[in-house]
């Protein structure tokens, strides 16, 4: 046995050449964290990287650099040429794209990610209004590492705000998903410092359309079950207001088929927390609690309409209801749906309660 | 050949020789006396004992004064009020007791007839508490060195017949008295005839200690895990008999073996028995979490830093490549030193007097550690793991054990350093596989595999004690079960029974 053991170390030693396996030692190395890919105009695209430098004992600087090329590895092997470390993309927490080279389609740049073993799923992905290089210049976060300000800035308002949770996982997931179609957030330059400014919907890779911020927390009510305490605030007809935060929604999606073509109805079940309320009577009166929910009910179905009929003007699918037909209709034809969809009947049925109102009633 | 011989231990005719033989090899020692109690030629007695083994005072109150008169050996041995006194003529018989303090005494000074008296020194230190198995609470009592006295301090505890001590000697030059105790109706005979007749079997001619003997009948001596105990606590002895265990005990070594045992008793400290038992799960499971982080906390650290960049969390990655960002060695060579340098404080520390080992400690682990930090040559972080590893390596109770686990990360370390986290898993899969196939007097060390319910009432966790009612089945006890008397009619009636 002791002899077998010492054979089976020293053919480890031998199959592997005797040597070491390429390092990576971390102080070696320079950790990319964010990339950006912008349109150029000699079509070619121009990439961006960012990645500290970490000091002892210093506050840690970031290094933004960019160059033009044809592919991402090749501006990679361009940039390395001007660092003293070699740039390794394991530590990869943010990808951002310019709007217009999302226009044409991010597949290309998306596959890179995809393809690097060393580059994990939870690399946050967003649409850059404007371009990215400039983005990820910005003065204001010279001294903040910036990939990691977006990544976090971005992260927490997937968990306790409105965007729904994207990122490289899910992003592939809708982009391979038969009968649904990716979605980003979208991010904007406003005055110089960085904000969210609405959701891009994609066909396969490609840019289509957006929503304002207002209308993200809608969509992400209609897309998944969330518990994000995320705020809705409703403008009754009568002027009253009510700010609404989620305690829990669950959007039930039923599917029936007729003749071949499906009908989809939405049970958006809501259960909620009044956080503001304003009578227009400008008078202190109490909450009744029926009559508002029955408005405030009619008031979301209307806005799931608004939502739903421009991602179907807009030929996109972010809500996977192709996806949710073929579950349940066995000869399901991809481009026979493509020519149902923009008529396709969706009716929602909004069910909100209003279980708590406060210390006030 | 045989015939002649046995005639020349029995025959009148060759006693001389005989008693030559023996007298011969102790007059050359100079601590050997032999000498006439009488000044009167031809009267009795003629006594020789070792000067340097005998009680002086034993001799002078109980032995002299009997002396005076005319008596026969068989006469003296009925007054002398000493208890061990043996008649002989056997010159074999006469030559060991005389080694182990006893005095002979002769009418003649060339009888072959010898009175054997015991008037060994039996003077030891005194019965002490247990240092390296320390308690806070529970019983105070250690071994020491001394056989009898330790057979004493377990007799006390289980004061029944059931409680064998089976005695021999072992090597040819020590004549080390070891004794192999076990309670008869619990143990295994089959545990107990391998444990004497591996005993046995031993030739080597000096036997030191109980460990000796321990690492001459395991099972695999190659290990370099501990297959027995050794053990310096009373209680713990006294534990494992009932529970049908065996036990070793060597004269001259304090600390006794305990036989056969499974890798999770490794965790286990008497003192778990002294505490509630949701309190002692959670030390017991802390101890066994220790010594994964001792043995793996610095070998990942060296696979990370050196290949898995990815890994590495990006609210660490600040802390963990700045405080290397200075270092100019590889992780592999940052640990190894860094390891390396603990080691030798320990060790240093041990070997050192207790008053300038403490010092040394405080060298060793603030100034170097320190110094060593500030001058770049390692980081902070690995400085953290590394004494925490050491920490961890110390929670279990048994000191063997932990030398186990303070080795076994050097290998490790070597592997990370090679192959990364792979190096590491194979390590640890190589590990299990060798802790599957060990065996501990032929039963299965490793106590997961096959799963059994008396590991689960007290070996992993330990179980309220209503609910501790097997003994554990690794030892096939003879007696299965750990209370006397059936459910239907308890023997003791006690109102207040928990």
């Amino acid at each position: 046995m002791v002899e077998r053991g010492a054979i089976s170390v020293i053919l480890i030693f031998l199959l592997t050449g005797c040597a070491l396996l390429p390092t990576t030692i971390v102080n070696e190395i320079g950790l990319i964290q964010g990339v950006g890919y912008d349109l150029a105009d000699e079509g070619g695209i121009i990439e961006t990287l960012v990645y500290p430098i970490i000091k002892k004992e210093q506050s840690t600087t970031t290094e933004v650099k960019s160059a033009f090329g044809q592919s991402s590895k090749e501006i990679r092997t361009k940039i390395n040429n001007e660092s003293q470390i070699r740039l390794v993309s394991g530590q990869l927490r943010l990808a951002l794209y310019g709007k217009t080279l999302a226009e044409k389609g991010i597949n290309d740049f998306v596959d890179t990610l995809n393809r690097d073993p060393s580059i994990g799923s939870i690399v946050q992905m967003a649409i850059v209004d404007g371009e990215s290089k400039e983005l990820l210049n910005l003065n204001k976060y010279k001294d903040e590492n910036i990939s990691i300000y977006i990544q976090e800035m971005l992260d927490q308002n997937m968990e306790f705000g409105q965007l729904p949770k994207t990122n490289l996982q899910t992003f592939l997931f809708q982009l391979f998903q038969i009968g649904q179609d990716p979605y980003l957030p979208i991010i904007k330059n406003v005055n110089g410092s960085i904000r969210i400014s609405g959701m891009a919907f994609f066909n396969y890779d490609q840019y289509m359309t957006s929503i304002p911020t207002e209308d993200i927390y809608m969509f992400k009510t209609l897309l998944e079950k969330n518990k994000s305490n995320g705020l809705q605030a409703f403008m009754l007809e009568n002027g009253d207001k009510v700010v609404l935060e989620t305690l829990y929604s669950n959007p039930e999606y039923k599917v029936k088929i007729v003749q071949g073509k499906p009908e989809f109805t939405i049970n958006l079940k809501m259960k909620t927390k009044l956080q503001e309320f304003a009578s227009s009577k400008k008078k202190r009166q109490s909450f009744n609690k029926k009559k508002y929910q029955k408005e405030v009910e009619q008031q979301l179905e209307e806005e799931a309409v608004k939502i739903i009929t421009q991602l179907k003007e807009q030929q996109v699918d972010p809500l996977g209801l192709g996806a949710k037909y073929k579950e349940h209709y066995r000869s399901f034809d991809k481009k026979e749906w493509e020519t149902y969809y923009p008529d396709v009947k969706v009716s929602i049925k909004a069910n909100v309660e209003i279980e708590q109102t406060g210390t006030i009633d | 050949m045989k015939l002649k011989k046995g005639g020349n231990n029995s025959g009148s005719g060759t006693n001389n020789k005989n008693k030559q033989k023996w007298d011969e090899n102790f007059s050359s020692s100079n601590d050997f006396v032999h000498y006439h109690t009488s000044t009167t030629e031809g009267d009795p007695f003629w006594i020789s004992y070792f000067r340097t083994l005998i009680s002086s005072d034993i001799l002078h109150k109980d032995v002299l004064p009997y002396l005076q008169k005319q008596l026969t050996l068989k006469e003296l041995k009925s007054i002398i009020p000493i208890q061990e006194m043996i008649l002989s003529r056997d010159s074999d018989e006469i030559i060991q007791n005389i080694m182990s303090g006893y005095m002979a005494i002769q009418i003649h000074p060339h009888d072959d007839n010898c009175l054997l008296v015991n008037i060994a020194n039996s003077k030891f230190r005194d019965v002490g508490m247990p240092t390296m198995e320390a308690s806070a609470i529970g019983p105070q009592v250690g071994f020491i060195e001394e056989l009898d006295t330790n057979i004493n301090l377990i007799r006390k505890r289980l004061p029944i017949s059931e409680l064998i001590v089976k005695e021999m000697s072992v090597g040819k030059l020590s004549k080390t008295r070891a004794a192999v105790l076990y309670v008869k109706g619990i143990a295994d005979q089959e545990n107990i005839n391998t444990v004497i007749q591996r005993i046995k079997d031993i030739q080597y001619d000096h036997i030191q200690d109980s460990s000796y003997i321990s690492s001459m009948i395991e099972d695999n001596s190659n290990s370099l895990f501990p297959q027995s105990i050794a053990t310096e606590r009373v209680d713990r002895v006294a534990t494992g008999l009932s529970e049908g265990k065996i036990i070793i005990a060597a004269d001259g070594s304090p600390n006794l073996i305990i036989l056969p045992i499974t890798f999770m008793e490794a965790f286990i400290a008497m003192e778990d028995y002294s505490y509630s038992w949701i309190i002692s799960n959670f030390f017991r499971i802390l101890r066994f979490f220790a010594v994964w982080i001792s043995s793996f906390v610095t070998p990942m650290y060296v696979a990370i830093m050196t290949y898995h960049y990815e890994l590495i969390p990006e609210r660490l990655l600040e802390p963990l490549v700045g405080s290397r960002a200075t270092v100019p060695f590889p992780p592999f060579l940052e640990a190894l030193f860094l390891e390396l340098m603990i080691e030798m404080v320990k060790e240093a520390g041990i070997r050192l007097p207790l008053k300038i080992g403490q010092s040394l400690g405080v060298v060793g682990g603030i100034v170097i550690g320190q110094a060593v930090v500030e001058a770049g040559l390692t980081s902070n972080v690995l400085l953290i793991f590394v004494g925490l590893g050491t920490l961890a390596s110390y929670t279990s109770p048994l000191y063997k054990f932990s030398n186990t686990i303070r080795f076994i990360k050097f290998p490790v370390i070597f592997l990370a350093a090679w192959l990364g986290l792979i190096g590491v898993y194979l390590y640890f899969i190589f590990t299990m596989i060798h802790l599957l196939r060990l065996t501990s007097l032929g039963r299965p060390y490793i106590s997961f595999y096959p799963i059994r319910k008396t590991s689960v009432q007290d070996l992993w966790v330990r179980l309220p004690f209503s609910m501790q009612k097997y003994n554990p089945k690794n030892l096939r006890p003879e007696k299965k079960k750990k209370f006397t008397g059936t459910k239907k009619n308890p023997e003791p009636v006690n109102d207040f029974y928990e």
